[in-house]
């Protein structure tokens, strides 16, 4: 009985609730008074702030993501960044860190059993899966142009100068420092250069 | 345009003879553009290597600006980073050519978040790009990253304007700016001379301060049949026959339309009066006949951080490449100084948000993170595409038709008939959820912070759907218009050009 008196007050409590304020918001224009998406709109369906660390952390304390500074400095080596340089420097890029995981984790809480990765939005079709799709047809003219070698006559390729204008460019023409044909790059390190 | 604009606009001369006084900041030469908004990159103009390509038969003559990280020859590439220098590209992005044929002739690269990173326009070596709508003495945001080309469109100084949007970055400035943003369909556009930010996600976009000139270049001229084969992503052309064959060419009457009004992106941080400019707009399309009706997109809350895992980590292997060996500038002292090779000439030449994101995706692909971020990351993607899928009319190009069980959906989906719920041609929603903040506030926030301004442009992103961002006055004497956002099925994007221009003149009345 309890639990149908209470059902029947919220009912009458959202039946009662007045319609949203921002019509209150004057309009350069008229929209009519009742429209539907006032109805829809009156009130909000989520805050984006759920999403941030301050309030998931109350909420996910059990297991916040900790980064130690050898992991920052092991990302730091693999990013090829500089290592901080004083240990302020250190402790800000970990808080930084974290705080952008603990925003990104809430993909972690959606079900996604079964689910396949997008990796790419491009033509998962039949008709574009059988268009490149490689068969025999497609290697005719390749298989043709082999020649048999050797005692057990062996098919081989023929190698083929390609002639293509991609290749004519000037692969050396925006470097800053270079030797001949080769770019330069100075692998001697400094002797003071080190931990810092 | 506003009187604000003319007004900031008779300031421009004074200022630029101010900065010519003094060309350079001790060593740094002063590279900061001319111009009270700072929206175009000085740079000098240097001799193409190849001729301009012949114009097609009609083409009518307009001013391009081009995005700083689209490749010009006639233009250097900087990407508003430091470790690019003055990089002169040896050939020109295809997206270039192709509107060169159609009678563009460039006016300049315009100023930009480095690398597209951001959305104010405000990471970049050449100084933040200030919104032409604010009032005199106040430094506002034009938003990003394509923030200058919004501004050279809204300021008349180009006709059309060139961006890239990854997660919103043309969207974004145009809703600030008050000018139409248009990000095509994934595909569409060719990427190639487009310096990589997050490949699967990075799309051309267009900036104007119409919607016709947009139809008439990408449709009218038959620019969205063109494939790239120098682009891989680039739609071939027997897919894009296919698509065109299952997308409806014309827009019927409104009254035959529905509009889907998106509920997940009600949020509690909206503007009110920016709500009440969406109510409007939909409201005067229900005037006009058309049918709106609420949707659900419930995988929509995860898409920002879906988008905020997937695009650093595509970074940190796309900015992989910047040593200073190749192209671009490197540090004095040697390659191998620091701590790594090419860590110092990186260190110095990337700005702070590029390095903080290229940890964080480093972080996001390292092995023990790999299936609990970034796949799940792309997982997560998915279910937001069939969330899109689920609500639109025509069925994704893409893919085979797909059936949605009823057990799939939320248990409070409405059902239209026994067929199931309702399904919508278009969905309507606000691009930004708030009006474009100061600058001094920018500075203020955390980057996590930041990423929050854009949780309403990712989810078309993530899916790969067609968005354009109009502006919509809500308030009389309000400073600057809301812009509001207008989403469609894969491919549809020509009924969505012009349902925005149906929207725009709407709205003018």
């Amino acid at each position: 009985m309890s639990l149908c008196s209470r059902c029947l007050r919220k009912s009458l409590h959202l039946r009662l609730r007045p319609h949203p304020r921002i019509i209150s918001a004057p309009l350069s224009y008229k929209a009519s008074p009742s429209s539907t998406a006032q109805d829809i709109l009156s009130k909000p369906t989520w805050s984006v702030s759920s999403l941030l660390p301050s309030q998931s952390h109350a909420e996910h304390a059990e297991s916040p993501e900790t980064i130690t500074p050898a992991q920052l400095h092991h990302l730091l080596r693999l990013s090829a960044l500089p290592l901080p340089k004083s240990s302020a420097e250190e402790q800000s890029m970990i808080e930084t860190l974290q705080s952008q995981l603990q925003f990104a984790r809430a993909v972690q809480r959606v079900d996604t059993t079964g689910v396949e990765p997008l990796r790419a939005i491009r033509d998962e079709t039949e008709a574009a899966i059988k268009e490149n799709t490689i068969g025999l047809d497609d290697l005719k003219d390749t298989l043709a142009k082999e020649a048999l070698v050797g005692h057990y006559q062996r098919p081989r390729r023929v190698k083929e100068q390609i002639q293509s204008e991609d290749e004519n460019w000037d692969a050396l023409g925006t470097a800053s420092r270079k030797a001949g044909k080769y770019f330069v790059v100075e692998s001697g390190k400094k002797a003071e250069a080190g931990e810092p | 345009m506003t009187a604000a604009i003319v007004r900031r606009r008779a300031l421009i001369r004074t200022t630029w003879r101010d900065s010519y006084i003094q060309p350079s900041i001790g060593q740094v030469p002063l590279r900061r553009s001319l111009s009270t908004f700072n929206h175009f990159v000085a740079s000098t103009k240097a001799e193409p290597n190849s001729p301009l390509p012949p114009q097609i038969p009609n083409a009518k003559p307009f001013r391009l600006a081009v995005k700083d990280n689209i490749v010009t020859e006639e233009f250097p590439t900087q990407c508003a980073s430091a470790i690019l220098g003055q990089h002169a590209s040896p050939f020109e992005a295809t997206i270039v050519r192709q509107l060169r044929q159609r009678g563009a002739t460039v006016v300049g690269k315009t100023n930009m978040d480095e690398f597209g990173m951001g959305s104010h326009s405000v990471n970049s070596v050449h100084g933040p790009v200030r919104n032409p709508l604010a009032a005199t003495g106040d430094d506002v945001s034009a938003g990003g990253s394509s923030g200058g080309s919004a501004v050279a469109v809204a300021l008349g100084e180009a006709d059309i304007a060139l961006g890239t949007d990854t997660g919103g970055s043309v969207r974004l400035p145009a809703a600030y700016t008050g000018t139409i943003g248009y990000k095509p369909s994934y595909g569409m556009l060719s990427r190639f001379g487009v310096v990589p930010y997050a490949n699967s996600l990075d799309t051309v976009g267009l900036l104007a301060r119409d919607v016709e000139p947009i139809q008439d270049l990408i449709f009218d001229t038959g620019l969205y049949q063109e494939h790239d084969p120098h682009d891989p992503t680039s739609l071939n052309v027997a897919a894009r026959q296919r698509c065109s064959k299952a997308c409806p060419p014309t827009l019927p009457d409104l009254s035959q339309l529905t509009i889907g009004i998106p509920v997940e992106y009600n949020i509690d941080e909206l503007d009110p009066s920016i709500r009440a400019a969406w109510v409007a707009t939909a409201s005067a399309l229900e005037a006009q006949g058309a049918r709106v009706v609420p949707v659900s997109l419930p995988s929509i809350k995860e898409a920002l951080c879906a988008y905020y895992i997937l695009a650093p980590a595509e970074a940190s292997s796309n900015l992989a490449k910047y040593d200073g060996v190749r192209y671009g500038v490197r540090g004095p002292g040697g390659d191998a100084v620091g701590e790594t090779l090419y860590s110092e000439a990186r260190g110095a030449g990337f700005g702070a948000e590029v390095k903080r994101r290229i940890l964080l995706g480093t972080y996001s692909l390292s092995s023990e993170a790999m299936d609990n971020y970034f796949i799940q990351a792309q997982k997560v993607r998915r279910l937001i595409q069939r969330d899109f899928d689920r609500v639109f009319k025509l069925d994704n190009p893409l893919y085979e038709p797909r059936q949605f069980d009823l057990s799939e959906m939320s248990a409070d989906t409405a059902l239209e008939d026994k067929q199931g719920p309702l399904q919508v041609d278009f969905l309507l929603s606000p691009t930004a959820p708030t009006y474009p903040p100061k600058l001094s506030d920018v500075q203020k926030r955390s980057s996590v912070d930041m990423y929050m301004n854009d949780v309403l442009t990712v989810p078309a992103s993530l899916a790969g759907l067609p968005a354009i961002s109009v502006p919509v006055k809500a308030e009389k004497g309000h400073q600057f218009p809301a812009g509001i956002q207008l989403i469609a099925q894969y491919w549809d994007d020509r009924r969505l050009l012009t349902l925005a221009d149906k929207v725009v003149k709407l709205i003018e009345v």
